[in-house]
């Protein structure tokens, strides 16, 4: 068998403790008839199998050899059976809801309407409606049979929930009925009533309310979706020289991958042959495709606009940008903020409360109330169980997270956790690192000022031919600058670096020095000419640098970190939303103030170790402010860590997603508003949520155990409760997807 | 009579409710043993065993099995740990934590109406 006929399978090993672990599994996986070769990987608890052997099989060896063991499947696999399976349930529960509707309507137009079935008199009455009673039980099986299974299951397990209100209620309201029929002699006549419509009613109303709540929270989770459909199905994988379509899953890490035109990039890698641009926009939100050549990295789920490349993988399967992006975002979606914690706690103890009001309701009517006291009391206690919605409470909170954090992705902006969704909201003051936050981190050449008799061309081959050999940060800048000019430089004699002041070299025999104010003073060079132009540069933040040539004063070379296009933007916003900006740096205080107001900051603090900066974070903290720090994620480690909120902001996927509260995809400012904007958006849509619910069943339990009676004669019917029930959840699961057309 | 009967009921049934959700304890209750998966069946409404006893620092694997097709149960949520999984129907799921401090973490659906308990010793 040749190694193209054979097929690969992997698995995730779970209960390795030590590398010895990898050799037993690694036997074990040996000793599965078909397999030819199989290796395991400690770090990422996987275990690759060549060879044709049976997934099952391969599964029990490493069972049988003491650990644990299921198959790889990718994301968009994953997602499909889930999409399979909720369709799958919405078809049950249509049906559910349809049958129940069949029975209901026509006991209900019968009970209320127009009275087509007979009432209960005699016995040969009591057999027709024992008919009907039989009937309701069957569709009460069929349609409610999982909420009395469930009802049965939290039971055992000391537990209630939804399922053992409803099943309380219409359970009561069928035996009851079934008692009036069976004993019917004994009864009293005012108590002669029967429920069977009530029971089914509520049965097509609580699945109508589940189908239509499925449907609605099936948009609640499109942003992972989105995100799962971004990575392709297959790879093309050159194996052997040839290249065929692999499942996804299959691929590994080290094969080189082609991409033609148009398609998307199956997993992270490096490119070694062709050129591309790359739509990285699904990812970062960042509009414009990226030019891509050899040794350039390529993430999965890009789209390659023109060229078409072949590239090594680097990162597959979980370990894709991509993949850790779909993850950090599906946790933080399945995260609690602190405000949905409350009503957490309260759902856990409000079904057996319900329970308790029922009871007493049902006594405080059979003693206080009218007559028939036995239909009163019942009634009451059934529209208790039925209005009560513990759903609507528990639903507030994890439906706007999910859409809220969903829809952060959307705009290149990762939330950690629930938390950090919460307190971003509340910030106060925002912190901003300057380099490579504010600004672009990467000095330019930003001015070219020439003496008499020198062209800028000139002066800057000069500059550029005496920096290439230096080592200095600015330097590279100015060779940057000739370089895109396509300028030649100068073969050079003699360089010097002259430490704190610049350097010197022999250029076509003339002794050339490049530097700062110092250095031309020292040697006696007069900088008056330009001086003015020079201290105009500096008073902007650049950094102005001198080139003389045989003693002469040649022209002045203005270097500065650009300010990014949309940092002042972004801090207008931020100032929009209420929130003071301070900006953090190491830079000195001349650069502070030009950078600060240029672009609006209200306070900055200069000259700062990285210690320093978390001290700074502190004192604002001090002062009684909510902090969020903005920083590159690496160097400004701690003090991200100490403000409220810390958000790393990098370009694309460079930055490790996981250290931070929020991430920044996309190398702008700009995702801080966004940020704290989505916060805002889902927090207040968190309370609108609770709010309803508590306020709901606050005011909807009363009046259902009918406190208006004495006073206005209102009575719901438990048919009305049940709509009313079944309706307020769904409200919730709408309200928290008004989230989902939310603008920053 | 009858009003004694049915209000001595009632009073009966309001204790019962106490008792039952309130004081007894949850005899669906789990030790975690190093290197073994304790199966969690996720259906109608309740996670079996509900209670999970492991040993700080210990590695705790719980395979998850859902019946349950409402999606409700789709989704278990550790959410002190920071931690949740899909669970597909009808086929096992892992979850492996290590939780070093002792006490007790929740673990629910994503509305909290499905509850367990990892307690950590």
């Amino acid at each position: 068998m040749t190694q193209k006929q054979q097929e690969s399978c992997q698995l995730t090993i779970e209960g390795m403790h030590c590398a010895s672990c990898i050799k037993s599994i690694e036997a074990a996986l040996h000793e599965v008839p078909g397999v030819t070769n199989a290796s395991v990987n400690f770090a990422d608890k996987r275990a690759i199998i060549i060879g044709r052997a049976e997934e099952k099989a391969l599964i029990n060896a490493v069972k049988s050899a003491g650990y644990q063991a299921e198959k790889v499947q990718s994301e968009a696999e994953a997602q499909d059976k889930q999409e399979a399976q909720e369709q799958a349930f919405l078809n049950k529960v249509f049906w559910k809801m349809i049958v129940a509707f069949i029975v209901a309507i026509p006991l209900f137009i019968s009970a209320t309407i127009y009275p087509f079935l007979p009432p209960l008199e005699t016995t040969a009455q009591q057999f027709v409606w024992l008919g009907v009673g039989i009937i309701s039980l069957l569709t009460m099986i069929y349609s409610a049979g999982n909420i009395y299974a469930g009802a049965w299951h939290a039971f055992k397990s000391h537990s209630a929930n939804m399922d053992t209100l409803i099943a309380i209620g219409t359970g009561a309201a069928w035996l009851y009925s079934m008692t009036v029929i069976v004993f019917l002699a004994v009864m009293p006549e005012s108590t002669r009533n029967l429920y069977f419509d009530t029971a089914i009613m509520i049965i097509a109303l609580i699945n109508l309310g589940s189908y239509l709540e499925t449907r609605a929270r099936g948009k609640t989770s499109q942003a992972i979706k989105r995100l799962i459909g971004l990575q392709p199905k297959t790879a093309r994988v050159i194996r052997d020289g040839e290249e065929q379509d692999v499942a996804l899953e299959q691929v590994q890490q080290g094969e080189l991958i082609r991409v033609r035109p148009g398609e998307k990039i199956p997993v992270d890698g490096e490119i070694t042959e062709g050129t591309s641009t790359i739509d990285e926009s699904m990812l970062t939100g960042e509009p414009l495709a990226v030019k891509k050549a050899i040794h350039d990295e390529v993430v999965a789920g890009s789209i390659n606009k023109t060229g078409s490349f072949i590239f090594r993988a680097t990162h597959v399967g979980k370990d894709t940008a991509l993949a850790r992006i779909v993850n950090m975002v599906r946790q933080a979606q399945n995260s609690k903020p602190a405000i949905g914690r409350l009503a957490d706690s309260i759902s856990a103890v409000f079904v057996p409360i319900v329970l308790i009001i029922a009871v007493i309701t049902a006594l405080v009517w059979f003693n206080f109330g009218p007559t028939p006291r036995l239909v009163f009391m019942l009634v009451t206690a059934i529209t208790v169980l039925v209005i009560a919605c513990p759903c609507a409470l528990g639903l507030g909170t994890p439906m706007a997270v999910m859409v809220g954090v969903g829809k952060a992705a959307e705009f290149g902006v990762l939330i950690r956790n629930g938390d950090a969704l919460q307190t971003a909201g509340k910030l106060s003051v925002v912190a901003l690192d300057k380099t490579g936050t504010v600004t672009e981190g990467q000095p330019k050449v930003t001015d070219i000022i020439t003496g008499e008799g020198i062209s800028e061309s000139d002066l800057l081959v000069l500059a550029a031919s005496i920096e290439v050999s230096s080592e200095h940060p600015l330097a590279a800048a100015i060779v940057e600058a000739a370089k895109e000019k396509q300028l030649l430089l100068e073969k050079i004699e003699a360089f010097q670096a002259i430490s704190g002041r610049g350097v010197s070299a022999q250029v076509n025999s003339k002794l050339t020095l490049f530097g700062n104010k110092e250095l031309m003073l020292e040697n006696n060079i007069s900088i008056d000419d330009l001086n003015v132009k020079a201290e105009k540069l500096a008073s902007l933040g650049k950094t102005p640098m001198y080139l003389a040539q045989n003693g002469q004063l040649a022209g002045i070379i203005a270097v500065a970190d650009p300010i990014k296009a949309d940092s002042a933007a972004a801090i207008k916003r931020l100032h929009k939303l209420g929130i003071k900006v301070a900006m953090l740096t190491g830079d000195n205080r001349h650069t502070a103030a030009a950078v600060a107001k240029q672009v609006g900051i209200d306070e900055f603090f200069a000259e700062l170790l990285p210690e320093a900066k978390l001290a700074k974070i502190e004192l604002l903290q001090q002062r009684g402010e909510k902090v969020g720090m903005v920083g590159d994620g690496i160097n400004d480690a701690p003090a991200l860590a100490k403000a409220d909120v810390g958000f790393a902001i990098g370009t694309g996927t460079d930055v490790a997603i996981e250290s931070a509260d929020i991430t920044l995809m996309r190398d702008s400012l700009e995702g801080v508003p966004d940020a704290i904007a989505s916060s805002r958006a889902t927090v207040k849509n968190i309370k609108q949520n609770l709010f309803f619910a508590f306020i709901y069943n606050i005011v909807g339990i009363p009046i259902a155990a009918g406190i208006l009676y004495p006073f206005i004669g209102l009575l719901l019917s438990p048919i009305i409760a049940s709509a009313a029930m079944a309706m307020s959840s769904l409200t919730i699961v709408l309200n928290a997807n008004r989230l989902r057309f939310f603008k920053p | 009579m009858l009003e004694v009967f049915v209000n001595l009921a009632g009073i009966l049934l309001i204790a019962f409710i106490l008792w039952w959700f309130w004081l007894a304890n949850s005899s669906l209750k789990k030790q975690a043993k190093q290197g073994e998966a304790i199966e969690v069946i996720v259906d109608g409404g309740v996670y079996v065993p509900d209670t999970i006893v492991a040993k700080a620092g210990d590695e705790v694997m719980l395979s998850f099995l859902r019946k349950d097709s409402s999606p409700c149960s789709e989704t278990v949520v550790f959410a002190e740990l920071n931690q949740s999984k899909d669970l597909p129907i009808n086929e096992k799921t892992m979850v492996t934590l290590r939780v070093e401090e002792p006490g007790i973490y929740e673990f629910t659906c994503p509305m909290g109406m499905y509850r367990g308990k990892l307690k950590i010793e």
